[in-house]
């Protein structure tokens, strides 16, 4: 008798995860408050000319790692519509718009921050799996704590009610107060510090009478992973482009895509690098974005998958999340 | 290695240059399932489903069985040692939750330790973020034998408290406990059955030279290797303990293993292990309240109706770990033992059709 080989699969016994288009590079043309917007305290014009600066094709490249011939970048801009949102997409959208074309700039998505926490709907029903909830119940489902030195697992994880930070932190007054004996204060730690310590603590979420107040840095740590393209529900897509008419805007955000996509030749929505180039005054916020990043694990076959990718497109790319993501911090 | 009771040496001496291994260490647990009657597939997926978002591995041959995502945890703490000898530690362990026939429970923590490497790894200035590209894996600083750290992960308790070494146990139960506790479940298991621990290290082959290693757990199927491309995996030499009532060791040496597949073999041991178990606690029961007349014994009913035909050994077991099981078969007669049983409770349950009957003629 000859042997033979045989091999039994069963194809809902391995996942299946969907690769997404990728660019090389997703270009985040500024951010700015709604207030701003509302009140028209900023010349929108002048605000992208200064943006203009830094994202000419060369420097784009550059940043990409790639030949300027082969760049495929992506422009993008969210919108803060999260807290409050007194003017519609039909007032907003058309402004950006123009002020970006006349700094010579295209608009090639325009995203909404409320996106990142709304409800996900569609994907996973038929599964028959409850999806999670929102972009961004997904993304702190993926939080790693950086653990505190002698975390060995024994006790469940620290849960921090919402809050996440980058080492140990100072002990509180309350267990001061209960030992009889003063205890001299002692500062916070940062893990693995250099030298010394830049303790940060970050709002990840705060619990109020409606519901869960998602933090905006918290926020944008989901609109980086968005456009990291790394992440998935139930192995599709957590969010897909959608194509809008400039000329048939809704008026609310609600009746507004997660991510719009303008008419153009815009290359895909998601990259292998981010770069944002912002006011100096949303530092703190990007600083906490890249904490948070460097403890989110995503799936670990898109995170293969996009490095598989990158290496057969021959573009450089680091394995680990915040070194993917660039700012351009500019002065007043 | 450090001297007793002392630090780790600095890596980086003389006999460490270049010398790199892992060491596979692992934690399953078994139980059955808290609830009356076997789930059916859409509710074993339900209770599996601890990620939102994440996908359930399901597959319905030669049983059904449904896996939940992998789930990490970050860890920075000394780990095992039988000498005493401390080595800090950092990185993260995988976890999962299985269900199997919608009626057996499992939880199994592992992690890959990394011994005796060099560099900004291993020295802790590595950000967090490259941890976590390597889940599973655990760097370890300083040199620390590979059998120090075995010998101390099998064989030592774990504990709480400051210096504390690492607690893959504490992790698998927490994991089994949420599972048993899912609202789905109505928490009246058919009969009582003692959880068992299964511990289990992945040593490399003596023979083979230092810097040869094993796959990466977290790439399966791209055939990422450490060090040295192995030869297609082979298994030098198994030890199985059973250690106590609840407790069982596995150490297995062998070389170019995938750790996934390792992981699954010692699912698959530690849930006939518990069969095993469980049925020979039942049987002997029976057998010491078998009062004659032919009565089936109450307890054998429940294993009857739920446990007799999950035995599928070596089902999902990977072709280079076949003799693993082979060796068990032949030295620890998992399947000899267990047909004896299942047909001793077989002889019982025609004893007592035989009774019935003759008491319907009388």
């Amino acid at each position: 008798m000859t042997g033979v080989d045989v091999v039994f699969g069963e194809t809902s016994a391995t996942d299946r995860t969907v690769e997404i288009p990728l660019s090389h590079l997703s270009v985040e043309l500024g951010h700015l408050y709604m207030e701003e917007l509302v009140d028209g305290s900023v010349d929108l014009a002048a605000y992208f000319g200064r943006i203009a600066s830094w994202t000419g094709p060369d420097q784009l490249a550059d940043l990409a790692r790639v030949p300027r011939s082969r760049l495929r970048a992506s422009t993008c801009v969210l919108v803060d519509d999260y807290a409050a949102a007194p003017i519609g997409p039909d007032v907003v959208v058309p402004r950006l718009i123009a002020a970006a074309r006349s700094a010579g700039l295209t608009i090639d998505y325009i995203a909404r921050e409320s996106g990142c926490a709304a409800p996900l709907g569609g994907v996973g029903a038929l599964a028959g799996l409850q999806p999670a909830e929102s972009l961004a119940d997904l993304v702190e489902s993926l939080i790693v704590a950086d653990p505190a030195a002698g975390f060995n697992g024994s006790r469940p994880p620290p849960h921090e009610n919402g809050w996440l930070c980058n080492g140990v932190r100072s002990p509180a007054d309350g267990a001061r107060q209960a030992m009889r004996a003063a205890v001299a204060w002692q500062p916070p730690v940062e893990n693995r510090a250099h030298r010394h310590s830049i303790f940060l603590d970050v709002e990840i979420w705060r619990e109020q009478a409606s519901g869960r107040l998602w933090s905006c840095p918290f926020l944008a740590t989901v609109w980086q992973l968005l456009r990291l393209g790394q992440l998935r529900v139930l192995g599709q897509p957590a969010v897909t482009p959608v194509d809008i008419d400039p000329d048939d805007l809704p008026t609310t955000w609600t009746q507004f895509p997660t991510i719009a996509r303008l008419p153009g030749r815009g290359a895909p929505f998601a990259a292998y690098r981010t770069l944002s180039v912002l006011d100096g005054r949303f530092l703190p916020v990007e600083h906490a974005v890249r904490m948070t990043l460097g403890q989110v694990a995503v799936d670990p076959t898109v995170a293969e998958q996009t490095l598989r990718r990158a290496g057969r497109e021959k573009v450089p790319l680091p394995a680990e999340l915040p070194d993917r993501v660039g700012h351009v911090f500019l002065g007043g | 290695m450090g001297a007793e009771g002392g630090g780790c040496a600095e890596a980086g001496d003389a006999t460490s240059a270049g010398g790199r291994s892992d060491v596979l260490v692992g934690e399953v647990r078994t139980g059955l399932l808290a609830n009356s009657r076997a789930l059916t597939e859409p509710e074993a997926t339900a209770v599996v489903a601890l990620r939102p978002g994440s996908q359930v591995r399901v597959s319905v041959r030669p049983v059904p069985h449904a896996v939940s995502p992998g789930l990490t945890l970050g860890v920075h703490c000394p780990v095992p040692s039988a000498s005493g000898t401390r080595c800090d530690g950092l990185g993260t362990v995988l976890s999962r939750a299985s269900l199997t026939s919608g009626r057996l429970v499992q939880a199994s923590t592992h992690a890959r330790i990394v011994l005796g490497g060099r560099g900004p790894a291993v020295e802790g200035h590595r950000p967090w973020a490259h941890h976590l590209v390597h889940p599973g894996a655990i760097e370890v600083v300083g040199r620390l034998p590979a059998d120090d750290l075995a010998d101390g992960f099998l064989l030592t308790a774990t504990g709480d408290g400051p210096g504390a070494v690492l607690d893959l146990g504490a992790v698998c139960g927490r994991l089994l406990d949420q599972v048993q506790e899912s609202p789905i479940l109505d928490q009246k298991p058919p009969f009582r059955a003692r959880r068992t621990r299964f511990r289990f290290v992945l040593l490399p082959c003596r023979h083979t030279a230092a810097g040869e290693s094993f796959r990466d757990s977290g790439s399966e199927d791209s055939g990422t290797t450490f060090g040295p491309s192995p030869a297609p995996g082979h298994v030098c030499r198994v030890d199985f303990v059973v250690a106590d009532e609840t407790l069982r060791t596995l150490r297995i040496h062998g070389s170019g293993l995938g750790l996934v597949s390792v992981v699954g073999l010692c699912e698959d041991l530690a849930l006939h292990d518990w069969l095993l178990t469980t049925v020979q606690h039942v049987v002997a029961g029976s057998r010491v309240r078998a009062g004659g007349g032919g009565r089936l014994s109450s307890q054998l009913k429940p294993v009857i109706d739920h446990l007799l035909h999950v035995w599928m050994p070596a089902a999902r077991v990977g072709e280079e770990l076949l003799p693993v099981w082979a060796g068990l078969e032949q030295r620890a007669g998992f399947s000899r033992q267990w047909e004896s049983l299942v047909g001793w409770i077989r002889d019982q349950l025609a004893l007592s059709l035989l009774a019935g009957l003759g008491d319907g003629a009388r």
